[in-house]
């Protein structure tokens, strides 16, 4: 996984991420979109078999969208933990 | 030709049934009961076997025949 | 909530589609699992060309040890050809002495006894009286984003859990939605409607279409986060183990992913 930069200015960021797809970036959006310091938060692949997508955060102003994207991973991260737990537990039985 | 391993559609393997199949279908079973039975419930997958017709056995006869042939032509040239 | 052999089907609630989304592509196109990737074939005189013979052993499900093996591009031995860390070797010779016989996948002799066709019954080629066939097969684990035979399931899906409404008040149980019904899901009890088997609803709504009452007495919804989530192994995993794997790989793209944007903040 790699990340570029295509665009970053006070409070937006436009990153190319390599070797990712829907999987990563809708989640991620969904998780964008439930903050309330974000603004606009998107993703788009270009071409479907031929790039990488683009993620796209502007947020209010108050957190960078750095800070939003890793409290976004977070959140997630706290999600899939709760689902690997509940998981393991629901196998069990 | 010859089975297929997989459904060609969800990739369910299906090669290891065929057999099965052709012989209790022949012994005058209904085919679709037969399908359930295996527990081959998509349509995908069913008609990987309803539909296939085993061509390899057409195919080994022309093999063995021209064994005989080659076989027959060294016994003349022999003589 | 249930399991059969090789097919599963769980309950989920409290997780948003986006997630569930998430988990189900992880499961068709990340989680490694074994099949044979490359073939060297020292004799065939069979009728299927060696390039047939090679793809249908590959599309032969492996048990897949997940533990004991590693991806070939994670591998410590970084070799373009393998080692006993990431590569099995399966062999298979086999000649036709007397009469047509088939060679079946169980007749593949691995070195390692764990990782063995799913199913010894399938048929890889037939072969006529004297014909041969030779070779040596390497197995790898792969995903699934690379190919269909790397995928440890066959089907993967989710639906959301159905909400049947029946308002009790304008339905006078003509039994209309009961006979519609393509699943069977209600059933007429003495002079009510009553599910009978909730999970079975595709929410065609055939049967809010066909009550007579204006509006209808049958109201067909879903719930919010909350899904049946169904999968179908091909053999090569245990169904559970797929779905542990799939969260733990989706946590690691997550990590991945935050560790990069951590080197860009800084």
């Amino acid at each position: 996984m790699k990340v570029n930069v295509l665009k970053r200015t006070k409070n937006e960021l436009k990153i190319e991420v390599e070797g990712v797809g829907h999987t990563l970036c809708n989640i991620l959006q969904r998780k964008l979109l439930e903050d309330e310091n974000v603004d606009v938060a998107g993703y788009d692949i270009p071409h479907p078999l031929a790039s990488n997508p683009v993620i796209y955060v502007r947020t209010k102003g108050n957190i960078t969208p750095e800070e939003a994207l890793l409290k976004a991973v977070d959140k997630l991260l706290e999600v899939s933990e709760e689902f690997s737990k509940a998981l393991e537990k629901a196998l069990k039985t | 030709m010859i089975i297929p391993v997989r459904c060609f559609t969800c990739g369910k393997l299906i090669g290891d049934k065929w057999e099965e199949f052709a012989r209790r279908v022949k012994t005058g079973e209904d085919a679709g009961e037969v399908l359930d039975s295996l527990g081959i419930k998509r349509y995908c997958c069913r008609r990987m076997l309803l539909s296939h017709v085993e061509i390899i056995d057409e195919v080994l006869r022309f093999y063995e025949e021209a064994e005989k042939r080659k076989e027959a032509r060294s016994y003349y040239y022999q003589q | 909530m249930e399991k059969d052999g090789n097919t599963m089907r769980l309950l989920i609630k409290g997780v948003d589609t986006p997630f569930i989304n998430a988990l189900r592509r992880n499961v068709l196109a990340e989680v490694p699992c074994m099949a044979i990737d490359e073939v060297v074939i020292i004799e065939n005189s069979s009728v299927l060309h060696d390039e047939i013979i090679a793809h249908r052993l590959g599309l032969i499900p492996l048990k897949t040890d997940l533990d004991s093996y590693n991806l070939p591009e994670e591998c410590s031995c970084k070799s373009e050809f393998g080692c006993n860390l990431c590569r099995v070797t399966l062999t298979l010779d086999k000649e036709a002495k007397d009469g047509t016989i088939t060679v079946y996948s169980g007749e593949l002799i691995s070195e390692n006894p764990n990782i063995v066709p799913v199913s010894d019954a399938i048929p890889i080629v037939k072969l006529a009286k004297g014909q041969k066939l030779r070779l040596e097969a390497y197995a790898r684990l792969g995903r699934g984003k690379d190919h269909a035979k790397w995928q440890p399931v066959s089907t993967c899906t989710y639906k959301y859990l159905p909400r049947i409404n029946i308002d009790a008040e304008s339905c006078d149980a003509c039994g209309k939605c009961v006979e519609i019904c393509p699943r069977k899901v209600l059933a007429k009890k003495g002079d009510k409607i009553e599910v009978r088997d909730l999970l079975a609803c595709s929410l065609c709504q055939d049967c809010a279409d066909v009550c007579p009452k204006e509006p209808p007495a049958i109201k067909i919804g879903w719930e919010e986060n909350a899904f049946i989530f169904g999968l179908e192994s091909t053999g090569a995993l245990p169904p559970e183990r797929i779905m542990i794997e799939a969260v733990k790989i989706l946590k690691k793209q997550l990590k991945e992913f935050a560790s990069q944007i951590e080197v860009q903040k800084a």
